[in-house]
């Protein structure tokens, strides 16, 4: 992975910032989840690539419209998969709406570290919104640019598969660069690189993110960002169940 | 999903496509504008039936040969306009049969649509205003389905569109209906609903349904003496005449467009402490028939069966049937959430996903008129009853309860389990189970054909009019999601009664046949295995398999038998 910041200048902030007391663990997370909600609304529009080694990858597009907590995933194609949606109003209320079925269904606790429809991300991983709400952590390591994390969830969510994250946090805006998620038996089971930050006055988004499952022989999910609008004006019942219902 | 004829339905179709071109759209086939989404499907189905099945003796015999049962190709065409707070949709399937039917002059050969069958099914034609008048209250109008009930594919509650019964591995499917539809969302997770259906649908119903009719020794009435006495007396018409029961047709009366028949529903939604529920009301009518007026007609013609040419009969006891739908009241209760069924153990496991879903229904009285026509030197007139004269009630007014009660969960990360208790069948209507003990007859036959005591020469095999079933399904997926592996079982869990007269004991007995007996065994078995191709394409390849004895639910001849079946699918 880059460095997330060019090393001449990483240099200069880190002798500014080594007479400043160093930063706790939690306040790094924090800054990451106000990085991450600088922007109160976005709407992305996303093309998901999903590659077992050794076979061609399958594609698939999705538009996110979050807001605060809040997300709402289209599914645009492929055919089978176009029309789905997905709805998080909290870590704890996720509804899916499948055309298949013609009803909006809340997903049990003991699906969300399914694979959300054959990629690596779960609906986990779609609803932890803010990391610093849910983990713990401790620094255990930093150089000029970036701080290394260990966190570890506050409550143990029931269903969830991790118990631990490991974070590289870029020092210059509190971007993550790489996340790596372990299981109860403390394997490492998935990383995940986010890289090509583009940033503005909402904040920072990463352009293209890899999501490898080492459990599936390093299956991965590749996800790359067509196009972002930082501070959207999205209607709040985009987020309504109601909306999703109406599909019904 | 109604059928309609074949050349109003191509003028439907051409009317969609140019809504579609109208609308902005540059082809059916081609790229989405901003406010025209285009998807659907392109489907084959092939199904196999390895074993024949039939009912009925050489005079009244129905059946449907092996080979292949289904030969479809469909073309669904979804378009959804949404434009500010109105949108419409239209979703239409196209369907070829890929099977002849009605070719049987020669005429017939040069009609296009009976060498080359077709029907159209609307699933959707509806207008929808979001925010009408007021903030969260919408409005949908036109051709569409109403899903409600928590239950999977088994919803008790869910009564407003009719079912749709013609693919046997469509569990749960629905026709749609024209119907106005308000919801209004005040705020949070409330839904009010109301629906009003102008004209009732009845249910599709399985092709094989027909051979129901070569079953004459199942007579429906719950009155086990009538029942009795009037098998009792076919059985000693057939003897001294050698005249056969036999039904000729059955004709379903449709409801009325009057007002009264109007059906509508109400529905209050909401979410508490994260489980979800709803209380709903219908008023309306049962979709599945039933039987209202019977009318026998003696009619002689000496005939013997091709098979073993000493078997003859003078002629048969011709019987046509009026059906009609009972009015019917459903009061529903619906509830959904997670429970922590293993919330004792040290590592506290997700909570387990579970259902209630729960239908109070209150009949209208059925009654059934039995009448026989002069004939054959029989007389004719109305049957006497008994009693006070009055027909007989093939369902009474008592309220009876129907349910689905289920749980699922995950295992290993993988399998996908899922368990629900249902209570009445799709097509099981009136009050008997355990709460009203009333049975149906399922066969009947004369022991001693001299006998004139029903009671002592009648036997019967009877089982609870609503049945209980355990519906048991595990799915999982392989290779990166693309193989998708499914099972699901459907177990008949009521017992059926053996019911005949015991000369030591001088009474009649009942011999129960356990649901886990061979002699009572019944059950559907539904594996699957779909390889997602990728691209929207996937191939599916499964069996539908009916269990038990010809007397028992699945192993019924009208269920359909079991079937093989193929289907590729390319959504778009």
């Amino acid at each position: 992975m880059p460095p997330c910041l060019p090393p001449l200048v990483a240099l200069l902030l880190a002798a500014a910032a080594s007479d400043a007391a160093p930063l706790s663990g939690d306040a790094i997370l924090a800054r990451v989840d106000h990085q991450l909600q600088a922007s109160k609304s976005q709407v992305v529009l996303m093309d998901m690539a999903i590659e077992d080694p050794g076979h061609s990858p399958r594609r698939i597009g999705l538009r996110m419209h979050m807001a605060g907590d809040r997300r709402k995933i289209q599914f645009l194609y492929p055919g089978d998969m176009k029309g789905i949606e997905v709805l998080n109003l909290s870590s704890a209320q996720t509804y899916v709406y499948m055309p298949a079925f013609g009803k909006v269904r809340r997903i049990a606790s003991h699906l969300r570290d399914q694979t959300l429809f054959g990629s690596d991300y779960n609906f986990d991983d779609f609803s932890t919104i803010r990391l610093h709400d849910n983990f713990d952590a401790r620094v255990t390591g930093e150089d000029a640019t970036s701080w290394q994390l260990t966190a570890t969830p506050k409550k143990e969510a029931a269903g969830s598969a991790v118990t631990r994250l490991d974070l590289e946090v870029c020092k210059e805006n509190a971007t993550v660069h790489r996340l790596k998620f372990y299981n109860r038996q403390g394997q490492h089971i998935r990383t995940e690189t986010r890289e090509a930050y583009a940033c503005s006055e909402g904040g920072c988004a990463p352009q293209r993110t890899q999501l490898i499952d080492h459990r599936h022989n390093d299956h991965w999910t590749e996800v790359t960002i067509k196009d972002l609008q930082l501070g959207a004006t999205i209607p709040a019942r985009t987020f309504s169940l109601r909306a999703l219902q109406r599909h019904e | 999903m109604r059928r309609l004829p074949a050349r109003r339905g191509w003028r439907l179709a051409a009317a969609a496509v140019i809504w579609a071109m109208c609308t902005g759209t540059p082809g059916v086939a081609g790229a989405e504008n901003e406010h025209v989404q285009i998807s659907g499907r392109v489907q084959s189905d092939l199904r196999l039936r390895p074993r024949s099945i039939g009912d009925g003796a050489f005079y009244n015999r129905r059946s449907l040969p092996a080979g292949i049962a289904r030969n479809r190709n469909l073309f669904k065409l979804r378009l959804a306009s949404e434009v500010a707070d109105v949108a419409a949709i239209v979703d239409i399937d196209f369907v070829w049969l890929g099977m002849l039917k009605n070719v049987a002059t020669f005429n017939d050969l040069t009609l296009r649509d009976h060498v080359d069958p077709y029907f159209l099914r609307a699933n959707a034609a509806y207008v929808q205003v979001h925010d009408f008048l007021a903030t969260g209250l919408d409005l949908r109008l036109g051709q569409q389905l109403v899903n409600w009930g928590k239950g999977d594919q088994f919803n008790p509650t869910n009564n407003i569109n009719a079912n749709d019964f013609s693919d046997p591995l469509q569990f749960g499917q629905q026709v749609a209906n024209a119907m106005l539809r308000v919801d209004y969302s005040p705020q949070g997770t409330w839904t009010l609903s109301g629906v009003l259906v102008p004209t009732f649908n009845p249910a599709v119903l399985p092709f094989s349904a027909p051979l129901a009719l070569s079953n004459t020794s199942r007579i429906p009435l719950p009155d086990a003496a009538l029942r009795r006495r009037i098998v009792a007396q076919q059985n000693a018409v057939q003897n001294a005449t050698g005249l056969y029961p036999r039904i000729d047709q059955a004709t379903p009366v449709l409801p009325g467009p009057a007002l009264s028949d109007v059906q509508f529903a109400l529905r209050a939604a909401f979410s508490l402490y994260r489980q979800d529920a709803a209380l709903s009301y219908y008023r309306g009518r049962s979709d599945m028939p039933l039987p209202r007026r019977e009318v026998t007609t003696p009619t002689l013609g000496r005939r013997c069966d091709p098979q073993d040419p000493t078997r003859c009969i003078n002629g048969t006891l011709e019987t046509n049937v009026e059906l009609h739908y009972p009015r019917m009241q459903v009061v529903g209760i619906n509830v959904a959430g997670e429970v922590p069924l293993l919330g004792f153990l040290k590592e506290e496991p997700p909570p387990f996903g579970y259902h209630v879903e729960l239908a109070l229904i209150s009949p209208a009285r059925a009654p059934l008129q039995i009448f026989q026509n002069a004939g054959a030197g029989l007389p004719g007139g109305e049957y006497a009853y008994g009693g006070s004269g009055a027909p007989p009630s093939l369902v009474d007014e008592r309220a009876f309860l129907k349910w689905n009660i289920g749980l699922d969960y995950t295992v290993l990360h993988r399998f996908y389990l899922n368990v629900q208790w249902l209570h009445g069948f799709f097509d099981e209507f009136g009050a008997g189970d355990f709460l009203h003990r009333v049975n149906v007859p399922i066969r009947s036959s004369v022991a001693n054909p001299g006998c004139d005591d029903p009671d002592r020469c009648v036997n019967e095999l009877v089982r609870s009019r609503l049945g209980d079933y355990l519906v048991f399904g595990t799915e999982s997926k392989w290779f990166a999601d693309a193989l998708l592996a499914r099972f699901f079982v459907i177990y008949d869990l009521t017992p059926i009664i053996y019911q005949s007269y015991s000369a030591r004991s001088g009474r009649r007995v009942d011999t129960p046949y356990s649901p886990f007996s061979a002699r009572g065994a019944s059950a559907v078995l539904f594996p699957e295995l779909t390889y997602n191709v990728g691209g929207g394409l996937d191939l599916s390849l499964g069996a539908l398999v009916n269990l038990g004895h010809s007397y028992t639910k699945f192993g019924d001849p009208a269920v359909g038998g079991s079937e093989i079946w193929t289907r590729a699918r390319y959504s778009y």
